[in-house]
């Protein structure tokens, strides 16, 4: 596996977060292309500092948008030539800890996923679509003693599954950053989301009006047992 | 499921990209940046690739033998140069936007951009 930082290649923030974004592309292409892009990169900044002064948003949304979209498609390239099983095992070190956190992090997924279609579907993504919830809310994941369950105990377990691989890796070899995390790139991902979806939740005033239902009526749910048991 | 190669047939027409990173390694040996740059200056602006868009061109350009790598002796950059069947391809997407504008020449397609500008917002 490459290592630019011992490599001498990583100067400075920019380019550690580039290294990160390497990450991105499927084994095989980093270890191909990663030092060779590092540079082109390199040179990209270099020019940009001397023009500008600095790295702007500009710069980076490019290599963000770029990045993006040339990682999915060589992911998709390998997923078609190695075939599915070998791509997951193989390309995305997927491994059991992974798969009990992905399925663990999918009712958020999903319901926020229908949340968000239907504010896309509206063209107002400030209010939540009345449709759609009320899809949401026939599902049993709507019943609010559960609610809590999915929306935070859930990516919290997610979170702390996977970091468990990592933790693994860490024991048999020293921890080494950025090389020890590219040994589990789905851990990296899984806990990533599973962390902002539980920053979604406790900074709700910004999140997407579903959450925030769930929130307030979960909430008001927990205080009438509150009140329930004090009456009692 | 495979693919069908997509530079496997001289007769296949070349994405811009593609096109364009071959112009710019038919005159000498290029290394990414040094591509890139070119590229740019060759579309005046029109083609910009990042470095994602760049190796995932390199990256099937090599799978189709179309180009090579050769190590550089003074720094550690790996330069890319074209193959025989990348000039044979490179050659006849030349010859096949030779034709068409002679063709386009000869029915007096050319406009000149401005006019066909000022024509379109006068509609």
């Amino acid at each position: 596996m490459i290592n630019l930082i011992e490599d001498g290649m990583v100067e400075d923030q920019a380019d550690r977060f580039y290294e990160l974004l390497l990450l991105l592309y499927p084994e095989t292409y980093q270890n191909r292309f990663g030092v060779e892009m590092m540079y082109t990169f390199q040179d990209m900044r270099a020019e940009e500092r001397t023009k500008h002064g600095k790295v702007g948003i500009g710069f980076w949304s490019g290599i963000l948008i770029d990045t993006l979209l040339s990682a999915l498609h060589e992911h998709e390239e390998a997923l078609r030539k190695e075939g599915m099983k070998k791509y997951l095992q193989q390309t995305l070190k997927l491994n059991n800890y992974n798969l009990i956190s992905l399925v663990l992090l999918l009712p958020f997924l999903i319901m926020g996923c229908i949340d968000f279609a239907g504010r896309i579907l509206q063209g107002n993504l400030g209010r939540y679509n009345p449709a759609a919830y009320s899809v949401l809310s026939q599902t049993p994941l709507y019943w609010y003693p559960i609610l809590f369950t999915w929306v935070i105990l859930f990516p919290l377990l997610a979170v702390i599954i996977s970091l468990i691989p990592l933790a693994i890796n860490s024991r048999k070899s020293s921890w080494r950053g950025i090389d020890t995390l590219k040994q589990n790139p789905v851990s990296v991902i899984i806990i990533t989301v599973g962390i902002l979806l539980l920053a979604v939740v406790i900074l709700h005033d910004f999140a997407p009006c579903m959450v925030n239902n769930i929130m307030l009526q979960g909430f008001g749910h927990f205080q009438s047992i509150i009140s329930l048991c004090r009456n009692a | 499921m495979s693919k069908p190669k997509a530079f496997s047939n001289a007769n296949v027409s070349l994405t811009p990209q593609i096109f364009y990173i071959l112009l710019s390694l038919a005159t000498k040996a290029r290394h990414g940046y040094d591509i890139m740059k070119q590229v740019e200056n060759d579309s005046q602006g029109n083609v910009k690739l990042g470095p994602g868009t760049l190796y995932g061109a390199i990256k099937r350009m090599l799978e189709e033998k179309l180009i090579v790598a050769v190590d550089s002796d003074e720094t550690r950059r790996k330069y890319y140069k074209l193959t025989e069947k990348g000039k044979t391809i490179f050659s006849s997407e030349l010859q096949r936007y030779n034709g068409a504008v002679t063709l386009a020449r000869k029915r007096n397609l050319f406009t000149d951009p401005k006019t066909t500008k000022a024509s379109l917002a006068h509609d």
